[in-house]
């Protein structure tokens, strides 16, 4: 109730601070395991690579922004807010990169299919 | 104070935002850069896995085509002028002879026929032995040993301790085949007086083991051997050997008197089916 009732807006900076930690090792265990790896030849080429690199650069790029933001007066926060606002855009950006690397992925899946069955026919 | 405390936040902000966002380009850039050197080692590996296999088949090839010269010189020398004799005995003068001439002409021609057949029929045992089809790799391998020892050039003797079960037919052909090789090469090259060879089963796996005491192989040699275009006998046998998953080891006996060659293949059923190369061969 209190959750909904209170009108004190504030970021919870060791809620996140803690957050963006897990998601930072999470995402430098999954490039280990990525590059450790013997049957995978092109990090770059798989789609969850560049998704992992948006989440990554996010994370790291506003960490302090973020863990001071509960230290900051109003003014300070409109002058550092920029952070946030490009680091979104990078972090979309790899999307985007990644959605693209999936669709073409996907293509040339179904156009192996398609000559696969058409040379069985042959 | 409150100035103070605004321009520490910033300094941190400033400095830890630069810090983080270096460390992680710095990580990324790592990533790419091992994987491409990743990607060039492992073309380096097909690369060189590409040239082996390509002189193995290289290899191969001229041994097929050494084999098939062997083939039609062993006809052309040898059973070519025999019938050529024979046929000189069976002309149509024959009918003005007198009959003890002619007899005499008919045993002739008979004689060199009979020795045609009995060559013809030593070059088909050597390309395909009747007794390793019929009887098994150990009853082949000791019919080969014997004729061997009967030559008079050295004494060959092979024992089998554990063969109940016969391999897959072609299994023992090529093992056969094997064995044969290493023997041509110990005439060859070792001027060796004496073969002996072992056969043991340990677990699944067949272990045959020649002794000999003459010029031997070690394994540093065979694999420089391997390694150079020369050497087409033991590419031979190395092919043969992958097809079956086996393995050969030469080595010297630790007493230094005698060289020892090991062949390990793992044990196929009788009945289990076979890969395609293993029937071509």
């Amino acid at each position: 109730y209190q959750y909904f009732s209170s009108t004190n807006y504030s970021i919870d900076s060791l809620t996140i601070t803690v957050e963006y930690l897990f998601i930072i090792i999470y995402c430098l265990f999954y490039l280990f395991e990525e590059i450790t790896d013997p049957n995978n030849s092109i990090i770059y080429s798989s789609f969850k690579f560049w998704i992992v690199i948006g989440i990554f650069l996010y994370s790291t790029g506003t960490f302090f922004f973020f863990m001071q933001s509960d230290k900051m007066s109003d003014a300070e926060w409109e002058q550092w807010s920029p952070i946030n606002h490009v680091f979104t855009l990078i972090k979309n950006l790899f999307f985007t990169i990644a959605i693209f690397m999936r669709k073409n992925n996907s293509h040339d899946t179904i156009q192996q299919k398609t000559e696969g069955n058409y040379m069985r026919d042959y | 104070m409150q100035v103070e405390a605004e321009s520490k936040i910033s300094l941190v902000l400033f400095f830890g935002t630069i810090g983080m966002l270096a460390l992680t380009i710095g990580l990324i850039i790592f990533i790419i850069f091992h994987q491409r050197k990743v990607i060039r080692y492992q073309g380096t590996l097909q690369k060189m896995e590409h040239e082996q296999q390509k002189m193995l088949l290289n290899a191969s090839i001229r041994f097929q085509e050494e084999e098939r010269q062997r083939i039609a010189a062993d006809l052309h020398d040898d059973a070519g002028p025999l019938l050529a004799t024979a046929r000189l005995y069976l002309n149509e003068n024959m009918v003005n002879l007198d009959k003890g001439t002619q007899l005499q002409s008919i045993y002739n021609a008979k004689q060199i026929i009979d020795d045609t057949i009995q060559l013809i029929r030593n070059i088909s045992h050597s390309l395909m032995p009747p007794t390793l089809k019929n009887f098994g790799l150990e009853s082949a391998v000791n019919d080969l040993f014997q004729k061997i020892s009967g030559s008079g050039s050295m004494n060959a003797s092979c024992r089998f301790h554990d063969y109940r079960e016969r391999l897959h037919p072609d299994q023992e052909l090529i093992i056969f085949r094997v064995i044969q090789e290493l023997i041509n090469n110990i005439l060859k090259h070792s001027n060796a007086s004496f073969i002996h060879l072992t056969q043991n089963l340990s677990g699944n796996k067949l272990f045959i083991r020649m002794h000999h005491d003459g010029r031997g192989l070690t394994q540093a040699d065979f694999e420089k051997l391997n390694k150079s275009t020369g050497g087409l006998g033991l590419k031979n046998i190395q092919s043969r050997l992958k097809l079956l998953h086996g393995r050969i080891f030469f080595e010297k006996d630790l007493s230094q008197t005698y060289y020892k060659v090991t062949i390990e293949v793992p044990k196929l059923e009788e009945d289990a089916p076979v890969s395609p190369q293993v029937l071509q061969h």
